[in-house]
């Protein structure tokens, strides 16, 4: 039985479970030292947290239960995040896989994709990139020309995708690629369930201003897809992106950053060096006014109403959210945290760029939200 | 009513910019539904503040009565005296029955209210955007201004948000209904960034909504 109200009884004692396992799961250095933890420290912990996750229940909650998931619905998901952001939890490291492929398998998927790949999102045993953006194809995705050559069972893909986070770890790459030059625009587009390991793939790491080397370039060079792993039709990989764009826009993606952002006001309230309280109390009614968001926003999906018109307001109000704080992090200028807060200071830069920039969200809700001819 | 049925139609009406006491009114109907004892007869607690009578509501057969019953006013005698009572619900804090969660639950739904000055500001706007012709087009074909139209669009969800958050958190129903007003009231400040000069013209009227925000926000946006 799925969830439609967060009023409704059973959710109190969902939350409860939820509450008790995450308290007891989190690893204390985690809980207690994670301000001076390096990033490959940060990475082990997210992927024993994948495990974690996969051992207790807890993965795939709104996913069918016949892939390995527990079949509930978005609320029972958001109560976890909810629960795990209250508890300071770590994200895990398979959340491409999580947040986008899975949900793009499960809304576009053949019943074999399904079935092969589903279950190996939930266990963490593969690990997802996307495939999306290139040098020339940012903001304007549908310009990609990463190439997509029919043959004999299957496709050949020649081309530059960038900023391509986790390739360097991943096993599986959500491609979208150009499979017709003569149709037209968002209609020549074809989407893959790429294996990254094979030959002809080369992954090379970017330097972020992090100092860290999440995201790469990945060229491929006449690398194979079967017509097994294409997902929807072929040259109907536009809708699918949308399908993907919608998902990561989702209650989903701004569940995980209410983590995040919770994690670091909170740090903020207590750091010593606050010279003005206020300002971190304010922050802390703002991410209360996001959970209350994003409830309001599941509460409506679970309904039936259409996601996208939640999705970009709540991209908007995340990102600038953990800017604000991690911004304020810097001002304090406090000597115990320094270096933390210089550094999820800049990761949070990226927080305007990607899941479509803030200009390109703005542009969605007058477009397609008030919906005012151009 | 429920609630949040009360808060949809106090948007509405905020929409419109109804003067008339509904709202306080409804919110009082669902006061005297709720608590028959105390508020014995289909009577609700008024208060006098400065030489006005504060009432929920007046019409035919509403009688004002002192803490002994007898009858101060009634809607028998001369109209004008009716046309100086405002609205019960828009003097928390000075009257003793107006606190708690009859408090909280008047803070969510005229939060509600000023959600609704900012729809229709919003929709003005969005109106006169594509009326409004510079450098041989409408300004809706302008970048600059559609990221307003949609900045005062991700306000007015926000404060949404907010009002109804503050009807289910009755313990911070202040801080809730303090952001829908700041929400409101930013969402308002774009809508009149769009109209350019006629925005701050008294007659084209903006500053109706913007002051209905201001008010309620003085009254029910607690101490932050
Ligand atoms: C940390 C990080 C991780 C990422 N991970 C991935 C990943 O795993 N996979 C992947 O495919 N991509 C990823 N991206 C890429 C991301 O999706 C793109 O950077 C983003 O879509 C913007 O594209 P761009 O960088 O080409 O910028 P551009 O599109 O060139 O934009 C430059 C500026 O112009 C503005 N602009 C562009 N078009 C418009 C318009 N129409 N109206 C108004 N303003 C406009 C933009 O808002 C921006 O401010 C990642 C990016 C970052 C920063």
């Amino acid at each position: 039985m799925t969830m439609t109200r967060f009023d409704d009884p059973a959710a109190d004692r969902f939350r409860a479970d939820v509450s008790a396992w995450v308290a007891e799961a989190i690893p204390a250095e985690w809980r207690d030292g994670r301000q001076a933890l390096g990033p490959d420290d940060v990475q082990r912990i997210q992927r024993s947290w994948d495990e974690a996750l996969f051992e207790g229940g807890f993965a795939g909650l709104s996913w069918p239960e016949e892939y390995g998931g527990r079949g509930f619905g978005p609320i029972e998901e958001l109560i976890y995040y909810e629960e795990s952001s209250k508890a300071n939890a770590p994200d895990g490291f398979g959340r491409i896989g999580r947040v986008l492929a899975g949900p793009t398998i499960i809304a576009a998927g053949t019943e074999q994709q399904k079935k092969k790949y589903l279950p190996r999102i939930l266990d963490a045993s593969e690990i997802w990139c996307q495939g999306f953006s290139e040098p020339g194809a940012g903001s304007d995705l549908a310009a990609v020309t990463t190439r997509a050559v029919k043959v004999d069972g299957g496709y050949r893909i020649t081309g530059q995708k960038i900023w391509t986070s986790f390739a360097q770890y991943s096993t599986r790459c959500l491609m979208l690629a150009k499979s017709s030059t003569e149709l037209p625009r968002h209609h020549n587009l074809s989407f893959f369930l790429l294996d990254m390991e094979q030959d002809g793939i080369d992954v090379r790491p970017i330097r972020q201003i992090n100092g860290e080397q999440e995201f790469n370039e990945v060229f491929f060079t006449d690398v194979f897809v079967p017509d097994e792993d294409l997902i929807g039709g072929e040259h109907e990989g536009w809708a699918v992106a949308m399908t993907v764009l919608s998902n990561e826009r989702g209650t989903t993606e701004a569940a995980t950053r209410l983590v995040e952002a919770t994690t670091e006001i909170d740090l903020l309230s207590s750091c010593c060096s606050l010279d003005k309280p206020h300002d971190a109390v304010r922050l802390q009614d703002r991410k209360e006014l996001l959970r209350w968001h994003i409830l309001r926003a599941t509460e409506e999906k679970a309904a039936g109403e259409d996601w996208f018109t939640a999705g970009s307001v709540l991209k908007v109000q995340w990102s600038e959210l953990i800017q604000d704080a991690t911004r304020l992090g810097i001002d304090t200028r406090c000597p115990i945290h320094r270096d933390y807060w210089r550094h999820s200071y800049l990761a949070s830069k990226a927080m305007s760029i990607y899941s479509g920039t803030n200009e390109i969200q703005r542009n969605i809700i007058t477009d397609r939200v008030l919906k005012v001819a151009r | 009513m429920e609630l949040r049925e009360i808060q949809e139609v106090a948007r509405t009406a905020g929409r419109f910019a109804v003067s008339t006491p509904l709202v306080a009114t409804l919110l009082a109907g669902r006061w005297f539904e709720l608590d028959q004892d105390v508020l014995d007869r289909g009577a609700v607690p008024i208060v006098r503040r400065d030489d006005r009578l504060v009432a929920p509501y007046y019409a035919d057969g509403v009688a004002i009565v002192d803490g002994a019953g007898a009858v101060v006013e009634s809607s028998g005698v001369e109209a004008a005296v009716f046309a100086d009572l405002v609205p019960l619900a828009l003097v928390p804090g000075e009257h003793p029955a107006l606190d708690g969660e009859r408090l909280a639950e008047a803070r969510a739904v005229f939060a509600a209210v000023a959600v609704g000055c900012a729809d229709i500001v919003l929709t003005r706007s969005i109106a006169w955007a594509q009326t409004r012709q510079q450098f041989g087009q409408p300004i809706k074909g302008f970048q600059a201004v559609r990221h307003m139209l949609a900045d005062a669009h991700i306000a007015r969800e926000q404060a949404w948000t907010a009002a109804i958050a503050a009807g289910h958190e009755a313990f911070r129903a202040d801080v809730w209904a303090a952001q829908a007003f700041t929400l409101a009231r930013r969402s308002i400040e774009f809508g009149i960034q769009v109209h350019g000069g006629v925005g701050y013209t008294w007659e084209v009227g903006l500053q109706h909504h913007l002051d209905q925000v201001l008010e309620l926000d003085s009254l029910f946006g607690g101490d932050r």
